[in-house]
């Protein structure tokens, strides 16, 4: 008779903690979605988006891609920068584009998978924000040029494009 | 005149003056100094502004989740400790399962305590990082509200970001 109250007991138990979760929404609570979202890496952002139309709608809003570009350099924001890559794309698409090839890059040489912290810690500086930055404009200015035509004042991208830097190259 | 020695008295008792924080979800009570529960900024506001009584109801998080956060706020009120000791002590507190972390960071949010709500959402990110994102639903209680034609292409969109995925 105990051992069925017991079990009645857990069983109980189990059941209000169930309903106990079910009740909760994490989107109910924005500022704490948007502190856990902001503390992701650049790959698991991305899959966040497939979680919900609101996690998406978040996990698409450039600040947060901002604070990812430069939230493991000192200072971490340039906001001087802003209004310029905000012009030329906003900073997921420099994340794409510049930042996530470079990083995923030098994690696969190392054998230690791109979302290695260690790697991340140790890549992701100020130069290679830099140096990001102005690969971005590089892309910038060829897609300006190919978006001419041929009257295009950059020529052919695919034969002079500076791009090659993002691409992987034997080392 | 009399009165000066008092005063001095009453500016520094406050150092040695205790709080009752009360769960109100299992009636738990925590005696803790008041510069500790200080560092919660919802009860700093409340203490300042006179609105705290001998106990200070703590809605909506229980015991288990408070003791937590008063260990947080023991180590940081601690001046002597240093910043590699708190990295640990702040590592061996948000060691724990996932839904007890959202029960912290939830706690964190509603306490003000700015420290322990980004270790905790660190902690939640890391954890969640490598989820596949039907698990993270069900975590965090979300519903999937895409038509399968959306996900199916919103998962297209991002499909560099499941490259070696489960």
């Amino acid at each position: 008779m105990v051992q069925l109250l017991d079990l009645g007991n857990v069983e109980l138990t189990l059941v209000s903690d169930k309903e106990k979760r079910l009740k909760f929404c994490i989107n109910d609570h924005m500022d704490i979605l948007i502190e856990i979202l902001q503390r992701l890496d650049g790959r698991s952002l991305g899959a966040a988006a497939c979680v919900c139309r609101q996690w998406r709608h978040i996990a698409r809003s450039d600040w947060l891609w901002e604070h990812l570009c430069f939230r493991h350099i000192s200072p971490r924001t340039m906001a001087g920068v802003r209004p310029v890559v905000a012009a030329m794309g906003g900073y997921r698409r420099l994340y794409m584009l510049c930042l996530r090839p470079v990083l995923s890059r030098l994690g696969r040489t190392r054998g230690l998978g791109g979302g290695d912290p260690e790697v991340v810690r140790r890549v992701w500086t100020q130069h290679l924000v830099e140096l990001s930055l102005s690969l971005f404009c590089v892309d910038y200015y060829e897609r300006l040029g190919n978006g001419g035509g041929s009257g295009g004042w950059v020529g052919d991208a695919s034969a002079s494009s500076l791009m090659f830097l993002c691409k992987p190259v034997n080392v | 005149m009399a009165s000066a020695p008092e005063n001095e008295k009453n500016a520094s008792a406050p150092e040695k003056k205790t709080l009752t924080l009360k769960s109100m979800i299992n009636n738990e009570e925590f005696v803790v100094d008041e510069h500790v529960a200080l560092q919660s900024v919802t009860i700093k506001n409340m203490v300042d502004s006179d609105c705290a009584g001998d106990v200070i109801p703590v809605p909506t998080i229980s015991g288990e989740i408070l003791a937590l956060v008063i260990e947080y706020c023991k180590n940081h009120a601690n001046p002597s400790a240093s910043e590699d000791d708190l990295k640990k002590a702040d590592a061996g507190i948000v060691a724990k399962d996932i839904y007890t972390l959202i029960d912290l960071v939830l706690a964190a949010n509603f306490l003000d305590i700015k420290g322990l709500l980004e270790v905790t959402s660190q902690k939640i990110a890391d954890s969640i990082k490598d989820l596949p994102h039907q698990d993270v639903r069900e975590i965090f209680g979300v519903e999937n509200d895409y038509t399968p034609e959306e996900e199916a292409a919103v998962r297209a969109e991002h499909d560099w970001a499941f490259e070696g995925f489960p």
